[in-house]
């Protein structure tokens, strides 16, 4: 991501390049915004002075941030790193398909495991789990992945229903890092929602004693014991967990369950209590997210379909939210009412004073509403 | 046994000789072994030969409103008491709803041939609202079934006229509803005899609040986008009208997205308990605690949420001994990434998950579960479980995922342990799957499906298979309401016990033939049936008989 400015031996003696890169470190990108334009005009075929600014617009939300990236690729087509940066910098905008495009093409021609084994993590977060483990399974059949890779790829394989095959691949990620609690949690929890608790039981178990104090992987060896039928020991694990992550709901639930099966409905009760009261605020904000993500993204089609006012309307219904106040700003701005979105942005800044990508909407907006 | 070809041929192999697949090793070079080869049953799509013109029409539009991809079901209902089940089919049709032709249901008559006539026309049946399901039961206890529609929009009760006709008595029962309904079920909640209905709503959406989801391009929305709602319980007043009690019943303050529900008696107490499928929300086991009080036991009973405590995409659902104990287990069928659900009732309300180790789990992680039905589907003593699979988004954004999905047959091996094989060819074919119920509609002892697919053909897979012996029980309660509902039966044969209960509703949408049917398996002969009416009374049967479908009378008294 864009935390600072690629050092470039071009220009980074100059004065105002050092001071662009202190403002973009200090987390102004919107004030190092002007300096780099300034650089990048002053020397259009410096490759450097455009990455910096590419990253720079990046960073402030602003729309030319791809053309920018694009004008340096064109320079140094053979340049990976900023090859790679231009499409981090789409994955972020949600620009997959173009990012796992030039992916794909950067792939071909740079190659490397650990740039597939990066392109496999974004594509899982993508849910694009087949495809992550084809990527996953090349890198690893060269001998040379890490464990961290072969987990990752029993997490993809787990995620397209593989049970087998993912247990395969915790498994080589155990024999090659013995050590790593994360990949014997995880067998032991494909283990369990494969219908196997005695071997998950087995696992769960090494993972516990690797990591006793672990809730989560106390909760699951629980689950395991539970399964096979030894509710002492299961409801001694539970109690474990509780005594280690006290709001941890999936315990009580847990306990309480258990309590339930075992007759003990009044300290039942009280468990599943602490478990209601946790999940049903969990699903209230979970609704209260998604909803202002579709009221947004509702917005912010409405304007990439040039619905201005209807986008202004849309993000209107937001009046607080400071993404929602940007959206407004730039909705407005297309309308030619500069004065509007100055106050739009201006309240959200008042919200959000830190956010770059607002002052520096603000200060362009500022510079149109002074305009004739 | 069926008078159909491919039995007929069993029995001339039969004749001539047991049957056995022949051996790899006797096969011609490239001779692929029979692909239904060891089935216990095979199941054969007859709905063209049948007659069974339909084809639901979700009536999808650029705008991707989210009920466009949620219907629809069905119901088997024997309308006209000749004995053989008919099918009414819900149809969605436009969205917004128009009121247009297109979106008319349909009955169709079963002409006890293997063929069924489209009688909507001449039955007066015209809902045209945007469908959703269907559930049959005689309200009134007149001896004639009636019908309720669940829509987006109104609900529509039908009364069966007892001519082959039915009247809207919709706003003189006052069950009309608003908003989205989904699944619905009748049972006499309050012992009096009389049945009342429960009835299943989804979320709170409207046409104006259709969001823009996807990237690119435009597609359903998650229902976590919508708040949730309750579900509503009416109370039959016996003089044609219901009352809401849906607030002092206790169930009104529970919110969920509910899209299924089915009716039993989990605790065993007499008194039918309500298990609801709720979407990306907690499911909801409402605990019948007489006088039309319930108590919401959800997480409490262990059936709310996962073994791992989240909440998972509760689709359809349907209720009976999965496990051979006599206790009434709960079957769920959920949405991608998520195990169907099994829980093991074990006595008092409290269940245990056991979807994993059971093997029920496992096989659906890829596929999205609508319509769920428990059948004896080869007549062997246990029953199996049937799942209509669909995924709701055109392009799933999950790999490995389709739209269109095969169907799942999974095998009960008696104890609870299952295996998922499709036998026939209607489980080699990917369909979105919605709505599904099962009955035995030709009357030859095994039990059909009948599913309905989102935007596709209305199927009916004929069961050939089922070469153990069978009973069918119809109930006709006096003081007890008039079909039974409710009632648990016990079969003893010399091979064990089976359970049943008597429902009206469950699945996804829809309805299933409302008779008792057992596999008797290898057992020669039935020791007795007991029937637990929902009155209370406890009848023994000593003289019923396999191979055929009878009708059991309450007694006035318990004998």
């Amino acid at each position: 991501m864009f935390t600072g400015l690629a050092p470039g031996k071009t220009v980074d003696s100059n004065e105002a390049w050092q001071r662009a890169q202190a403002l973009f470190s200090a987390g102004k990108p919107d004030e190092a915004v002007p300096i780099l334009e300034s650089l990048a005009s002053s020397r259009p075929e410096s490759v450097v002075a455009l990455r910096g600014l590419a990253a720079a617009y990046a960073a402030v939300g602003d729309e030319r941030a791809e053309d920018t990236y694009r004008r340096a690729i064109a320079l140094a087509p053979r340049d990976f790193a900023l090859r790679f940066e231009s499409v981090e910098f789409l994955w972020a905008a949600g620009r997959a398909d173009a990012a796992d495009e030039e992916m794909a093409r950067l792939l071909s021609e740079a190659g490397g495991t650990r740039l597939r084994v990066r392109y496999a993590f974004e594509l899982m977060r993508q849910q694009r789990f087949a495809d992550a483990s084809r990527e996953l399974e090349q890198s690893c059949r060269s001998g040379r992945c890490n464990a961290e890779a072969l987990e990752a790829w029993g997490s993809a394989l787990l995620e397209t229903g593989r049970f087998e095959d993912s247990a395969a691949r915790y498994r080589d990620a155990i024999a090659l890092a013995p050590d790593r609690v994360s990949a014997r949690h995880n067998l032991g929890r494909v283990l369990l929602l494969a219908g196997n608790p005695a071997s998950a039981r087995l696992e769960l178990g090494r993972a516990v004693e690797a990591e006793p104090r672990s809730p989560e992987v106390l909760l699951d060896f629980g689950r395991a014991l539970e399964a096979l039928g030894q509710v002492d020991q299961a409801e001694a694990a539970y109690r474990k967990v509780i005594g280690l992550a006290p709001d941890l709901p999936r315990s009580h639930y847990a306990l309480g369950t258990l309590l339930a099966r075992r007759g003990h409905q009044e300290e039942a009760r009280r468990e599943i209590a602490l478990y209601q009261r946790v999940f049903e605020r969990e699903q209230k904000e979970r609704f209260q997210a998604g909803a202002r993500r579709a009221e947004l993204s509702l917005g912010w089609t409405e304007l990439a379909r040039g619905e201005a006012e209807r986008a202004a309307v849309q993000f209107g219904r937001h009046p607080d939210d400071p993404e929602a106040l940007r959206g407004r700003a730039l909705a407005l701005a297309r309308l030619g009412r500069h004065a509007e979105a100055v106050a739009a942005l201006e309240h959200a800044l008042s919200i959000s004073p830190v956010d770059p990508r607002t002052r520096y909407a603000l200060a362009r907006e500022r510079e149109k509403a002074k305009a004739p | 046994m069926k008078a159909k070809a491919a039995a007929l041929a069993v029995s001339l192999a039969l004749l001539a000789g047991p049957v056995a697949p022949v051996p790899a090793s006797r096969r011609a070079p490239g001779e692929k072994k029979p692909l239904d080869a060891g089935c216990p049953a095979v199941f054969t799509d007859v709905a063209a030969q049948a007659r069974l013109r339909f084809t639901h029409d979700r009536g999808a539009t650029p705008a991707h409103q989210l009920p466009e991809t949620m219907g629809s079901g069905l119901a088997w209902l024997d309308y006209d008491n000749d004995g053989w089940m008919d099918l009414y089919v819900v149809q969605s049709g436009p969205f917004p709803p128009d009121g247009s032709p297109r979106a008319r249901d349909r009955l169709f008559h079963n002409n006890r041939d293997g063929t069924f006539t489209d009688v909507t026309d001449k039955a007066g049946l015209k809902d045209a609202a945007y469908g959703m399901g269907a559930v049959a039961a005689d309200y009134d206890n007149d001896g004639y079934v009636d019908l309720f529609v669940t829509n987006f929009g109104g609900n529509i009760l039908y009364h069966n006229n007892g001519d082959g006709t039915f009247t809207d008595v919709t706003e003189k029962a006052g069950v009309a509803g608003s908003g989205w309904s989904t699944s619905a079920a009748f049972a006499d909640f309050d012992g009096d005899g009389l049945l009342d209905l429960f009835v299943v709503k989804y979320l709170d959406y409207s046409v104006e609040k259709n969001y823009f989801c996807g990237k690119g391009h435009r597609e359903y929305c998650h229902p976590s986008l919508y708040p949730a709602i309750g579900n509503l319980l009416y109370r039959n007043r016996g003089d044609g009208s219901f009352a809401d009690v849906t607030a002092s019943s206790g169930i009104g303050t529970a919110l969920g997205k509910g899209l299924g529900v089915v009716v039993a008696d989990f605790d065993d107490d007499g008194r039918p308990d309500i298990y609801v499928a709720n979407d990306t929300t907690m499911n909801f086991l409402f605990h019948n605690l007489g006088g039309m009080k319930f108590e919401d036991v959800s997480l409490l009973s262990g059936t709310g949420v996962n073994a791992a405590g989240r909440a998972f995409g509760g689709m359809g659902v349907s209720a009976g001994d999965l496990d051979g104990d006599g206790r009434i287990d709960i079957a769920v069928a959920n949405f991608e990434a998520e195990p169907n659900s099994f829980f093991r009732n074990l006595g008092s309300t409290v269940f245990e998950d056991v979807s994993a180790v059971s093997g029920f789990g496992p096989p659906a992680f890829n596929f999205s579960g609508f319509g769920l039905n428990l059948l004896d589907a080869a007549n062997a003593g246990r029953l199996d479980v049937f799942i209509a699979n669909g995924h709701v988004l055109e392009v799933p954004r999950m790999q490995g995922v389709t739209y269109a999905e095969r169907p799942f047959l999974m095998w009960n091996d008696g104890k609870g342990r299952f295996t998922e094989r499709g036998c026939g060819e209607p489980f080699r074919r990917a369909l979105v799957g919605r709505g599904s119920a099962v009955a035995d509609y030709d009357n030859d002892g095994d039990m059909d499906i009948a599913v309905s697919n989102s935007g596709g053909p209305l199927e009916l897979l004929r069961n050939d298979g089922g070469h153990g012996g069978w009973v069918g029980l119809t109930l006709r309660g006096r003081k007890s309401n008039r079909q039974g509902i409710g009632a648990r039966v016990t079969l003893e044969t010399e091979k064990g016990r089976q359970v049943r209960e008597v429902k009206a509703g469950d699945s996804y949408l829809s309805s299933s033939d409302p008779r008792v049917h057992f596999g008797l398996g290898t057992a020669a002969s039935i020791v007795r049936v007991v029937i637990r009416w929902p009155s209370g009374i406890v009848q023994e049967v000593r003289d019923a008989k396999p191979g055929r479908y009878q009708t059991i009378e309450e007694p006035v008294e318990a004998r």
